[in-house]
């Protein structure tokens, strides 16, 4: 008997059981108009587009420092890095505000130059990208560590700086790692509720003026029109984010088939 | 030339070595004699504990490995997704190396034409060597370190005497581990045994 699989499935089980709930009633005995109105579509879209946009920020800007922390050891500056994920999350909203202040002076120097997170689409982006950073540095961090060195030493040994072989050598080969990273910290930041519920609980700008990101959107139709519209809302949001979900693993089952080319 | 006078200690390994790589130049020993520690730290991968480093009266000891111009070769240093041409003239751009792509590319030791155009990581085993081994040379390296590498190559000896003579040519000293005294044709300059950490030149 393979205990190990009946475990396993046990514990799946017991992770997919809120879901499917959600799922069966949503569209089931609860079902609820609202929940499919144009302002529940409208919440998904502006999840996905800045979710999205964080991740992809954190492709661009945080994939060198998970690199950094995977060759150079650092406690002080890992500690530092996994504090957003140990903090309250409507406390990374609030520090938000804070920053944006008027009464600080980070916030007189960005409104200065025009930058605004209260209700903004890039106070939204900014609180997903701390929640999902960490996360993401995380996952990166352990994919370079497990990569073997001897091509960076190669590398470096031609002549090639640090950087360059990272740019070079070490990045081209990361695809899966990235992909792999990027999708966690995409899930991560479309289910984000605390800090948004705070900084950006719908967002002013084109194209999504008026429009509030689906998770604050769904806890605000808990509030005013019950559990049926809520429940709903929150089945059809779901469903948005399996298929994504599904859809991006299977691009990156089928582009990575085996492990990924080991440097 | 390359002098090193080395100790070295890691995990409660003890490495000992007096060795000068001048041009063609071997070392064998068993596995876990520690080849490839003391490869490790000629290259600059590992930090010299005691001991110096140089080469031609520069002190190589505290230099950086991206600036120490010592290439160490092995099966897996190679980097996949660049092309046979690119492979090369990437180690010939970033060595800053005066020679021309074509002049480098001709150490590609007996490499196929048609292969050039190839992405590395589908080449064998043998062939990803020889573009390995062409790339260091492209860069204009002090010395290339190879660390046996030969033994997944067809045509050994022959591959073996155009290193050399590649070597020669670009004035490179070439230090080539292996496992045996007699695993491969007598054709060094000089001769080094490894056993237990300890390096000891043979007659």
């Amino acid at each position: 008997m393979n205990l190990l699989k009946y475990i396993s499935a046990f514990l799946v089980l017991l992770l997919i059981l809120p879901v499917a709930i959600i799922l069966v009633e949503g569209f089931g005995p609860l079902s609820n108009s609202l929940g499919y109105g144009g302002a529940v579509w409208a919440g998904i879209e502006l999840s996905l587009f800045s979710s999205s946009v964080a991740a992809l920020l954190e492709i661009i800007f945080f994939t060198p420092l998970a690199y950094y922390l995977a060759r150079n050891r650092s406690a002080l500056v890992e500690t530092l890095v996994d504090i957003p994920v140990s903090i309250p999350h409507p406390i990374v909203g609030i520090a938000l505000l804070l920053l944006d202040s008027r009464y600080t002076v980070t916030g007189r120097f960005l409104n200065s130059i025009g930058v605004n997170f209260f209700n903004t689409i890039p106070g939204l982006v900014s609180a997903l990208v701390i929640i999902s950073a960490p996360i993401y540095v995380k996952s990166m961090q352990s994919f370079f560590e497990s990569m073997p060195r001897g091509k960076e030493y190669f590398a470096m040994g031609l002549g090639a700086s640090n950087f360059r072989t990272f740019l070079s050598v070490v990045l081209p080969n990361s695809g899966k790692g990235i992909m792999t990273a990027s999708l966690t910290a995409l899930s991560r930041a479309m289910s984000e509720f605390g800090s948004i519920a705070i900084v950006a609980y719908f967002v002013l700008q084109a194209p999504f003026a008026g429009v509030t990101p689906a998770s604050v959107l769904v806890y605000q139709y808990y509030e005013s029109f019950g559990l049926n519209a809520a429940v709903t809302a929150s089945a059809v949001m779901i469903s948005v984010s399996v298929v994504i979900m599904v859809g991006l693993r299977a691009f990156a089952y089928f582009r990575w088939p085996k492990r990924a080319e080991v440097l | 030339m390359i002098e090193a006078s080395v100790e070295y200690t890691l995990n409660g390994f003890y490495l000992k070595a007096n060795i000068n790589v001048e041009g063609f130049t071997s070392l064998w020993g068993s596995n876990g004699a520690g080849k490839t520690t003391l490869l490790r730290i000629i290259a600059g991968v590992y930090k010299v504990q005691k001991g110096s480093i140089g080469a031609d009266g520069v002190d190589l000891t505290r230099v950086d490995i991206s600036k120490r111009r010592i290439v160490l070769v092995d099966a897996n240093t190679y980097i996949p997704h660049m092309n046979v041409k690119e492979h090369i003239d990437w180690g010939r751009r970033v060595g800053k190396s005066t020679r021309s792509l074509d002049e480098a590319v001709e150490g590609a030791f007996g490499l196929q034409r048609e292969l050039f155009d190839r992405k590395v990581g589908v080449l064998s085993v043998g062939n990803r060597a020889r573009v390995s081994i062409a790339t260091a040379f492209a860069s204009g390296p002090r010395a290339v370190l190879i660390d046996d590498i030969l033994s997944n190559i067809d045509k050994k000896e022959e591959v073996m005497s155009m290193i050399k003579v590649a070597g020669e040519k670009v004035g490179v000293d070439v230090l080539y581990t292996h496992q045996l005294k007699n695993d491969l044709p007598q054709i060094y300059d000089a001769d080094y045994k490894i056993e237990q950490g300890i390096c000891i030149k043979q007659q």
